[in-house]
């Protein structure tokens, strides 16, 4: 039953007190409402708007959110209401639902905004009331087509694996996707021309000097001709045969509109060949060239136009029959009227009906050739009627189409000005995906991300920097929110895993160079008197960027980065020096050495070598950390 | 059922029957694509987990934040995933986590199966902690953990640092590290690793320890944008 319906139960059980009198047998005993409960009001507070409905409306629905115990994970104990962080906008429509039954989709709303909602609060679409229906669905088909086209580019994304079978039919479908399907396309493109040219040249007139008698080029020419042909016909023979073999499913190519095609424009050769030069037979065969102007539609694969062209008809299908409907019948009508008309007078054209349908034709579309005209005063009435109403009957359905054709025209603009601004979106999205990588190795190279540690309340104690980092603290807890924090120490975690670093795309070109150059094993493990050494490497890491530390108590923390080498030949030895900005440090070796640089007034560089080792040093396997023996790996540190 | 109300014109597939009409199309008649799933109540989650009611609340909104129809598909997991390590390709570790969560294996999680898995990983006692990482090892689920199984593992965790790593990320360094794992986990030497070797090694390296320290057990205790809802460790 119908919510709205429900609320008149109570007036229909009244009025059953007129059946009461006339009634024979007794009535039913009415049924008692069990633990009848007090209907309470219900708070819904959706982002700060509060909604107050009944428990029973809500009720009314117990497979959507609202209806359902789902509900009680919204609840809110301080406040005593539910609170959901959604559109309130939007809710004003579900709510509605509730009250009256009808789900209304608001024009002003955005489709897919609206489509979460309902997802969010468990409703489906279907039950959109009618009177908003169709504008759903156009939008949401709008928005599918939009989607769609996202889609299809992605489909053209060269997928690994691919059979030969596959990349060929790839390559004919879309010749932009290599060289040689581009070569491809066009060839056969210029091969179409061809074909089509020299079908229209062939019965050109070429004067010929010797005889009077005018004699069309393609008999003159014959073997030139038909050389010409020849080759184009094995052209497309060839390109029909690669299609077929590469089709994913040969039976519906065969079936398609293009393959058709393909085959009438090509058949008439082969039927020639086989055909002998009989008398009978030649005029047939002479009909059959005619399907050689079929090659021209081979080109509906090369034009957009085209393929509009065709789609806009066939989708107008139904304006076309109407259109020849009643084209037909005006014929009709017109020419008996006219035939008729014209009996009377002598010489007349009009010989019988079917002749007259050529005048009423040619007079209906303003033509007017002017070979057959009426003579009687009648006919020329009549003639002028039948041509204003041609006029009429002709721009009737004309505008239909026409506008169909617009619409057709614009939406491909649209995908194609889309494609166009894909470039564009992907950039946006590359942009904002590498702003989360970057906030990452900005905040370790500056050494925030420690301090930002010692917000999180991680049990085991940090005795290194407590004492000194303070000030940085409260500086840092406005630059790096919590989530930050902890999303770097997600990453940091999977850097322990695998002991590799995160780094920037320049740096790791950077490496990638040095680690080419560099073969020479390093011995001596500090470095500390060495000047010459701190030199290159400052030119080395002369791009990151140090950020300047306040004169005042500096925090000297360590930095070991560790360093596995896989290959115990090649070794890379890397001395960073940070002589003014900490860095991330490890956390189990601040553990393990609680007996380090304090904070002292002064600026402190700190010198990490690293050590070649033999292979396989890596830690523990799949802890977060890597755990304690890993001493073996590589850090020593020394202050300068 | 309708056929497609829309051909593709900027190329020329559809005329050479390359564009499907029954699975390519814009579906114009209505299917109901939206599957809905609701969770117990929240008193029944509550007994059969460790969390609060106040967690299960906090949990479940970023839960249907992300997710509205009720359960995560892989697509879904995967994406999720994905946002946090934008350097690397998450894919394969994150279908390896889905694995382990679907533990019905009806290829969707559910708000139950999510909060279970969570509620073991962090409120877990120390075995049952390390049973469910084991169980994430275990690709088959045949109760014992080879070394190709730990050479996918590994080289999902490695592909999510992605290429601009330092040092270089060479060829072989999974499998260096599962050799490593391998020799320390695996004490009779039998070439698998079974729970029981796993467990036990666990503890003796401390690794149990890290899982203590690192993994939160007080969580979602701020509101966090939608995005970061999921994981939000504390």
């Amino acid at each position: 039953m119908a919510a709205g319906v429900a609320a008149w139960l109570p007036f229909a059980r009244a009025a059953a007190i007129g059946w009461m009198p006339v009634a024979n047998l007794p009535m039913p005993v009415a049924p008692t409402e069990k633990n009848k409960r007090q209907d309470e009001l219900i708070i819904l507070n959706v982002s700060g708007r509060r909604f107050q409905t009944w428990r029973n409306t809500l009720d009314r629905y117990p497979d959507t959110l609202l209806g359902s115990s789902e509900k009680e994970f919204f609840y809110n104990e301080e406040t005593k209401e539910y609170f959901f962080d959604r559109d309130p906008d939007v809710f004003r429509s579900v709510l509605n639902f509730y009250r009256t039954g009808k789900l209304h989709y608001p024009r002003y709303e955005c489709i897919s905004s609206y489509d979460e909602e309902l997802a969010f609060f468990g409703i489906v679409p279907e039950i959109i009331g009618d009177c908003c229906y169709e504008e759903y669905k156009d939008r949401k088909r709008e928005n599918a087509e939009r989607l769609m086209d996202d889609q299809e580019d992605n489909k053209d994304a060269k997928l690994p694996n691919m059979t030969f079978r596959e990349t060929m039919w790839r390559a004919f479908e879309n010749p932009h996707t290599s060289t040689m399907a581009l070569v491809f396309y066009y060839v056969t493109g210029f091969f179409i021309a061809v074909s089509v040219i020299t079908n229209v040249v062939e019965t050109v007139p070429c004067g010929s000097a010797l005889n009077m008698k005018e004699v069309p080029c393609g008999e003159r020419y014959t073997v030139a001709f038909f050389c010409m042909d020849t080759a184009c016909v094995m052209i497309f023979t060839v390109e029909y045969l690669m299609r077929l073999f590469a089709a994913p499913s040969r039976y519906r190519f065969m079936r398609s509109v293009m393959s058709i095609i393909d085959v009438v424009a090509i058949l008439p050769y082969y039927i020639g060949l086989v055909m002998t030069d009989n008398e009978d037979v030649s005029g047939a065969f002479v009909t059959l060239r005619v399907f050689r102007v079929f090659r021209i539609f081979k080109f509906s694969r090369h034009s957009q136009g085209l393929r509009i062209l065709g789609y806009t008809l066939k989708s107008c299908a139904s304006e076309l029959g109407f259109l020849l409907f009643s084209l037909t019948m005006a014929i009709i009508i017109f020419a008996t009227v006219m035939f008729y008309a014209e009996k009377g007078s002598s010489s007349s054209k009009f010989t019988s009906i079917p002749a007259s349908f050529w005048y009423t034709i040619v007079t209906m579309t303003t033509l007017g050739y002017g070979d057959m005209v009426p003579k009687t005063i009648a006919g020329k009435i009549f003639g002028s009627i039948c041509s204003l109403s041609g006029v009429l009957v002709i721009a009737l359905p004309v505008p239909v189409i026409v506008s169909n054709f617009s619409r057709i025209y614009h939406q491909n603009q649209r995908a194609d000005k889309r494609r166009a601004q894909k470039k564009a979106r992907l950039a946006r999205i590359r942009i904002s995906k590498t702003g989360s990588s970057n906030a990452f190795l900005h905040s370790k190279r500056n050494g925030l991300f420690n301090e930002a540690l010692e917000l999180t309340q991680l049990p085991y104690k940090m005795n290194v920097s407590d004492q000194c980092s303070t000030e940085e603290e409260q500086r840092l807890s406005k630059s790096t929110s919590l989530l930050e924090s902890q999303h770097h120490h997600l990453l940091t975690c999977l850097e322990k895993t695998t002991n590799h670093e995160f780094v920037d795309e320049q740096y790791y070109q950077q490496s990638y160079l040095e680690a080419g150059l560099e073969n020479y094993p390093t011995r001596s493990p500090s470095l500390s008197s060495q000047e010459g050494v701190t030199s290159t490497c400052c030119s080395r890491r002369s791009k990151k960027h140090h950020s300047p530390l306040p004169n005042s108590s500096e925090p000297a923390h360590m930095q070991p980065l560790t360093h596995v080498h896989h290959q115990g030949l090649q070794e890379l030895s890397t001395i960073h020096i940070q002589p003014l900005s900490t860095s991330r440090s490890s956390l189990n070796l601040r553990m393990e050495e609680p007996a380090p640089l304090n904070c002292q007034g002064s600026q402190i560089t700190t010198a990490i070598i690293s050590i070649p080792t033999p292979p396989v040093t890596t830690p523990e396997g799949d802890a977060h950390l890597p755990a304690g023996p890993a001493h073996q790996n590589v850090v020593k540190v020394s202050a300068l | 059922m309708k056929s497609k109300n829309r051909e593709s014109l900027t190329d020329s597939r559809e005329l050479d029957g390359s564009y499907d009409p029954l699975t390519d199309s814009v579906e114009d008649d209505f299917e109901l694509s939206t599957v809905c799933h609701r969770p117990e109540s929240m008193d029944k989650l509550q007994e059969q987990t460790k969390f609060t009611k106040k967690e299960l609340q906090v949990l479940y909104r970023g839960f249907k934040n992300e997710c509205p129809s009720g359960v995560v598909n892989e697509e879904n997991f995967k994406n999720i995933y994905s946002q946090f390590f934008p350097q690397g390709d998450s894919s394969t570790y994150a279908h390896f986590l889905f694995e382990a969560f679907d533990t019905d294996k009806n290829g969707s999680v559910s708000f139950e199966d999510f909060v279970f898995g969570l509620s073991i990983i962090l409120r877990g006692t120390i075995n049952d902690r390390l049973n469910w990482a084991f169980n994430l090892y275990d690709l088959n689920k045949d109760g014992c953990i080879t070394k190709d199984e730990m050479l996918d593992i590994m080289k999902s965790i490695y592909d999510m640092m992605g290429k601009y790593t330092y040092p270089t990320m060479q060829d072989d360094a999974p499998r260096e590290h599962v050799e490593s794992f391998f020799q320390k986990m695996d004490q009779n030497n039998d070439g698998v690793v079974t729970i029981e070797e796993f467990i036990e090694s666990c503890k003796k390296v401390h690794v149990h320890c890290e899982i203590v320290m690192v993994l939160p057990v007080q969580p979602w205790l701020c509101r966090s944008p939608a995005h970061l809802r999921l994981i939000s460790n504390h």
